[in-house]
């Protein structure tokens, strides 16, 4: 036995159905997030979350698993302030242990206009009410010992903002404890369920066609990861998506003893240990869009050598594994949620590297918009429709892209 | 890699014309005449040629640019050291034939690799990037 | 023998061979011989090498594992021994402690570098030299191919098979990289370990790994073969084993006494490595392509010793809901430890199968295949080119602090900002504008394809005469922008911005070739240096190195300067008359020099990019990167101007049709207000909430209060607003000479 087991969760499944009010497509966090709010907050049990594989097992079980909200752009900080004000009390409303661990974020800068940024993100993100500071290198030393300061004499480390709230979770468990939570107030979710289609009436969506059969449903949200154009387009609805690979990787582990995030725009990268002790690396996505889940050496090597840089005593540690996820990429680097053209189609996506933190308060306001038929406020500006009204909300920068 | 390779300024000038005009070039001698596209030709010096010298080269091309271009760095290499910097920095196979003109990342940093008949070789690369070079491969 | 370990006496050396040296484990001292590994050393010594665990000695468990010249997790049986060596045994409980300190060895040391990396072009990789491998390789090259062995016994252990077939291989000399033709994955089978109460012990050996041992002349002391998974293994109170229990033909248990036990439980392919790719270059022949039938499930006993999970904890998360193998091993975390599922899998699948009903297939393969380190992987990378204008060290005997932008290194400052600025203001300063993209274009279509890049006017610019121009993308949103010089009715030179440079290229060419016009583009960036002279004194600057008449505003012209064939182009960005002088790299020390002497009697002082921001500012000009987003419409940034919707076609012009009626939301604006300036990205209040931020600001000199520019995104747009609790006034740029009338002068 070792201490991670899981121990807490049921997961109770269903026989499925062949008609619901929602029919959600993708068991990642996402999906599992809007089936328990749809249950917990609006009463609307009716609900399958059809998932082609096993649950998480997209892009929620390949993240660095990332908490934070030290955005770019008012509405950006908002929703994810949000999500990770519903993050901190995730464990007492689900009576999970996701290993939610508030570690602070230390976000690096070389250069001055680095500087510039960092300084102008502290600025926004205090005044929407996000703890984030600039710390001068011997504040960074203090929170982060292993740093070395003079980048290995390349990249000097002049300042960085300190985004004091941000955290991590066990991306698994997050999964897990809201299928939970949804599962338990009765709502179905159905692995091993690949959709291979929409029914349609008209242009109106009716429901999804699925390898054993077709499941009617007053509303169809697509909740995909990775496919989504193509699943989009089974309803004629064109996203304004690019799907990218990311990639990361993990050392073995060791025993707890490096407390921060790091973060870096230059040496694009995030360094963490997770609670099983292990450093949990990561990098900007690659660069040619695909949908292959191939990871490659360059990453390897390229991820090692920047973070090695910064944090020389890593060079030391054996990498155990690496992996890569899919990530839709919209045109102004900002999630898309809400309606589409196709009446009974609603959609989340546009998750980029960000969609992990977003989890929560995702599932929270698409629950709300399919209960209430009504875009909650706080989506309001990340909805598909910006697009045609020249509403793009570009927040590159903070997004951990370039 | 045991010796500090030093590069030097090179003397050059830039051909863009159409291929089929610049099919039909003769270079002039004591030149080497790069073909890094089609439609465009680095000439150098060989030996003791000074290019800025030749001002008659003549391309029926009325729209050709035909310009100095300052702005190279290069080294004559041996064989061995060559194969030397091709174990540690070239991630692609040197093509077989002599001469060719070899084009491509070395160290990561684009270069131009005229590998000559007699297996001496030029490595060429854009003069902003020669010190990061030079550290690269020593 | 000696016993120097914490049991008693487990082998006896036969071989009367001396020994090679001494190694350290846990600080005592252990002989060795030639070619033992730091295991085999271990065992020899009567040592475990790690705190316990079946060991296989063939690289596929985790269980001796240890921290080897200081870096954690290594496997002992995949490491030669040589004198000197410190190991250290890792916690039974708990993990080894992240190392502080950097490593000290060549192979894991702290510069990368140092790691030697090799780039191998190769025809056949084999990987595996057993039986299997050696016959493919036999028939490789029967068919002509040369063939490359790789075996990790030999010390090439295949770290992964990536896209290529890139084959990334960790050697004791260093790491290399195949770049292989083919590939093919021999790996052979691997023993099952055993699952069973016990197994932890001190003293149990895979039937593979007796027979390494026989072969290194080590015979285990009392030791005894089990060919069926034993119902327990009993240990003494060192932990080594003393006994095992197994049960006869009725099922009753039945001790044997012993004090090493063999375990000799078949077979699984050695397939991780070859499920890591899928490659289509990859073939797997041999036993590692072959379906080994599944040991019966596991009943008691760790399953998967990296990890520490137990048939229980299986047990526990199956009756949760668990009910796949994916999660199954990621409730238990089963397979996630060094193995990676190498040797525990089957019995995961056993379990699965077992309860399921039906044989799950095995969880995916990640990479990497032997662990490498982090310093390891990196070895052969290069850190980002940042390149160097061929006046980095002028700039540097200046004093100027150096700063990377836009993906060169440029002067920051010189460490005086406001002597840099008044400099420009009111004598003449240079600055270095080398990073500028510079291209010449030239073509009987020049003109059609510029009409279609940019959306201004380009047939109108007289040859000699130059205009600002914009570039966007297809949506309509700012790339870049520019000058564009006409130099003759079918030739003209385009400048980007640094940081647009790099993409510029392949931009325009891109073009083009859609296009299907004719027209050459010769990329001249790295060919020209350029210097601005720019500064009430610039003309007479120019004039003192024997310019007669320097060229008027929007001019510019080709001619010698100081000795340097020059293109001046007399533009303005600082708000004052500026030159810019383009000239051949080689020759710009020799032009900066001469400029700077020349200058001297009209007080000169070269400026960087903190003194240029500024003063740009009070012009009111806009940075691409800097003041727009990478969604910023002219019309946002109030660049209508720049903008002829009139024309037939222009890269965006369709997008821009579209938004054009539809109602402004974001826009940029000047702002002034008392100083000192806000802070760059301050947010803008405008009736107590955030209407937007700041995204230049500067308190200027000759004005005496800050200006600024910000956007502001709410209708109606406002007349004041309230930055850093102050109030500031929307004012239109620029806030320094309006007219324009210094440029020009």
């Amino acid at each position: 036995m070792n201490e991670f087991v899981e121990t807490l969760l049921d997961l109770h499944w269903h026989e499925p159905k062949s008609s619901y009010d929602v029919v959600i497509v993708g068991g990642g966090g996402h999906g599992l997030a809007t089936a328990y709010y749809l249950a917990t907050r609006h009463g609307i049990t009716n609900v399958a979350v059809v998932e082609a594989n096993y649950i998480g097992s997209g892009n929620s079980g390949r993240n660095t698993t990332i908490i934070r909200a030290n955005y770019g752009i008012p509405e950006s900080i908002r929703f994810y302030q949000h999500s990770m004000d519903l993050y901190k009390t995730l464990e007492d409303d689900t009576g999970c242990w996701i290993m939610h661990n508030t570690k602070g974020l230390i976000w690096l800068a070389h250069t001055e206009s680095a500087m510039r940024s960092e300084r102008a993100r502290c600025q926004l993100n205090t005044a929407m009410g996000t703890e984030t500071i600039m710390v001068d290198p011997a504040e960074i030393k203090q929170l982060c010992p292993q740093i070395d300061l003079t980048g290995s004499g390349r990249y000097p480390v002049l300042g960085a903002s300190h985004h004091v709230g941000a955290s991590t979770a066990r991306h698994d468990r997050v999964v897990w404890a809201y299928a939970q939570g949804a599962m338990r107030l009765g709502v179905h979710v159905l692995q091993n369920t690949p959709v291979t289609g929409l029914l349609m009436d008209g242009d109106r969506v009716t429901g999804v066609k699925t390898a054993t059969g077709n499941i009617s449903a007053g509303v169809v949200m697509s909740a995909v990861g990775g496919d989504v154009t193509q699943f989009a387009a089974h309803a004629g609805v064109r996203l304004p998506i690019r799907t990218h690979p990311l990639q990361a990787f993990v050392t073995n582990g060791y025993a707890q003893g490096f407390g921060p995030i790091i973060s870096d725009t230059e040496l694009l990268s995030y360094v963490s240990q997770t609670a099983r002790g292990q450093m949990l690396i990561g990098a900007e996505y690659d660069r040619q869009q695909s949908f292959s889940r191939q990871s490659s050496f360059d990453f390897l090597q390229s991820c090692a050598t920047k973070v090695s840089y910064l944090l020389p005593f890593l060079k030391n540690l054996r990498i155990m594994r690496q992996w890569t996820g899919r990530c839709d990429v919209s045109s102004d680097f900002s999630p898309v949620m809400g309606f589409t053209p196709a009446p009974g189609f609603v959609i989340t996506t546009g998750w980029g590297t960000w969609g992990f933190k977003a989890i929560p308060a995702g599932g929270e306001a698409m629950a709300e918009l399919i209960a209430t038929d009504t875009t909650p406020e706080i989506i309001e500006p990340f909805s598909l429709n910006r697009f045609a009204t020249d509403h793009s909300m570009a927040d590159q920068g903070s997004t951990g892209t370039r | 890699m045991p010796e500090q390779l030093r590069f030097a300024h090179v003397d050059a000038r830039r051909i863009v014309a159409k291929p089929a005009a610049m099919d039909a070039v003769t270079w002039p001698t004591g030149t080497i005449a790069l073909r890094i596209a089609d439609d465009d030709v680095l000439l150098i010096g060989a030996g003791t040629t000074d290019i800025t010298a030749i001002t008659d080269i003549t391309v029926a091309d009325e729209h050709a640019i035909i310009s100095d271009d300052a702005g190279w760095s290069g080294i004559w290499l041996t064989s061995a050291q060559v194969e030397s910097i091709a174990l540690r920095h070239i991630h692609w196979p040197l093509p077989p034939q002599r001469p060719v003109l070899a084009q491509g990342l070395i160290a990561a940093i684009p270069s131009k690799l005229w590998l000559g008949p007699d297996g001496d070789a030029l490595l060429l690369v854009a003069t902003v990037s020669v010190d990061e070079m030079q550290e690269r491969l020593s | 023998m000696t016993d120097i370990s914490d049991g008693q006496p487990q082998v006896e050396v036969r071989s009367s061979a001396t020994p090679a040296g001494r190694i350290v484990i846990d600080n005592q001292p252990i002989e060795f011989f030639a070619g033992d590994t730091v295991a085999i050393a271990a065992i020899r010594a009567g040592q475990h090498p790690a705190t316990g665990g079946t060991l296989c000695l063939a690289g596929d468990c985790g269980n001796c594992c240890a921290i080897v010249d200081s870096t954690p997790w290594v496997r002992t049986c995949q490491t030669k021994a040589k004198p000197g060596l410190a190991v250290l045994r890792q916690p039974a409980v708990g993990a080894p402690a992240l190392n502080l300190t950097p490593p000290k060895s060549a192979v894991s040391s702290p510069i990368a570098a140092v790691i030697d990396v090799r780039h191998i072009n190769a025809d056949v990789i084999v990987v595996g030299g057993g039986a299997s491998g050696t016959a493919a390789a036999t028939q490789a090259s029967a068919d002509g191919h040369t063939v490359t062995i790789l075996d990790a016994n030999e010390g090439n252990e295949v770290v992964g098979i990536y896209a290529g077939p890139t084959v990334i291989v960790r050697t004791p000399e260093g790491m290399r990289h195949f770049h292989a033709h083919e590939v093919i994955v021999a790996t052979g089978a691997a023993d099952l370990q055993p699952a069973c109460e016990g197994n932890l012990s001190k003293g149990i050996y895979t039937a593979g790994a007796a027979a390494t041992l026989a072969e290194t002349h080590i015979e285990l002391d009392n030791a005894l073969t089990v060919t069926s998974q034993p119902v327990r293994i009993v240990a003494d109170d060192n932990g080594w084993v003393s006994g095992v229990v197994t049960a006869d033909a009725d099922g009753n248990d039945v001790l044997s006494d012993c004090n090493s036990l063999i375990v000799d439980l078949g077979h699984m392919g050695r397939d991780l490595l070859s499920r890591m790719t899928d490659e289509r270059a990859v073939t797997i022949v041999g036993p590692a392509a072959e379906h080994y039938p599944l040991p019966p499930c596991p009943t008691s006993g760790i399953v998967c010793s990296c990890s520490k999970v137990t048939v229980e904890d299986l047990d526990g998360v199956w009756l949760r809901g668990f009910n796949e193998l994916e999660l199954v091993k990621r409730a238990a975390l089963f397979g996630t430890g060094t193995c990676q599922g190498g040797v525990c899998m089957p019995y995961l699948r056993s379990f699965v199968a077992d309860r399921a009903g039906s044989v799950p297939e095995p969880f995916t393969a990640r990479p990497i295949s032997r662990q490498l380190t982090i310093g390891e992987a990196s070895a052969g990378a290069y850190a980002d080119n940042f390149r160097m204008s061929p006046l980095h060290d002028e700039h540097l005997k200046l004093g100027a602090q150096m700063d990377r932008f836009g993906g060169w290194w440029r002067p920051w400052n010189y460490g005086d900002v406001l002597g840099e600025y008044w400099a420009v203001r009111e004598a003449v300063s240079l600055g270095d504008v080398s990073t500028l993209g510079k291209m010449v274009v030239s073509g009987p279509d020049v003109v059609e394809v510029l009409e279609r890049l940019y959306p201004n006017n380009v047939h109108d610019i007289k040859v000699g005469r130059s205009r600002y121009v914009l570039l966007l993308n297809e949506r309509g949103h700012l790339l870049d922008d520019g000058m564009i010089c006409r130099e003759s009715e079918t030739r003209f030179v385009l400048t980007f911005t640094s940081g647009g440079a790099s993409f510029a290229e392949m931009w325009v060419r891109d073009w083009v070739e859609t296009w299907g016009l004719d027209c050459h583009i010769l990329d001249r960036t790295t060919s020209l240096a350029a210097i601005n002279v720019t500064g009430p004194l610039a003309g007479e600057l120019l004039r003192r190195v024997g310019v007669a008449e320097p060229p008027k505003f929007l001019q510019h012209r080709h001619e010698t300067v100081a000795g340097v064939p020059c293109h001046i182009m007399r533009l303005s960005f600082t708000g004052e008359a500026s030159f810019e002088l383009h000239h051949p790299v080689h020759r710009s020390v020799e032009l900066w020099q001469t400029l700077m002497a020349e200058g001297r009697a009209l007080g000169i002082k070269p400026h960087g990019l903190q003194a240029l921001f500024g003063m740009r500012l009070e012009k009111g000009h806009v940075i691409v990167g800097m003041d727009t987003e990478l969604d910023s419409s002219p019309r946002r940034i109030g660049m209508e101007w720049a903008v002829k919707m009139g024309k037939p076609y222009f890269v965006g012009l369709e997008a821009l049709k579209r938004v054009e009626p539809l109602p402004d939301h974001r826009r940029l604006f000047g702002f002034t207000m008392a100083s000192p300036a806000p802070v760059e990205g301050a947010p803008i209040y405008h009736d107590g909430t955030i209407v937007g931020h700041v995204s230049s600001s500067f308190d200027s000199p000759l004005l005496g209060k800050a200006v600024m520019l910000g956007w502001i995104k709410r209708e109606p747009f406002p007349d004041t607003v309230t930055i850093d609790g102050r109030t500031a006034t929307v004012s239109a740029p620029p806030f320094y000479d309006a007219e324009g009338r210094r440029a020009r002068a």
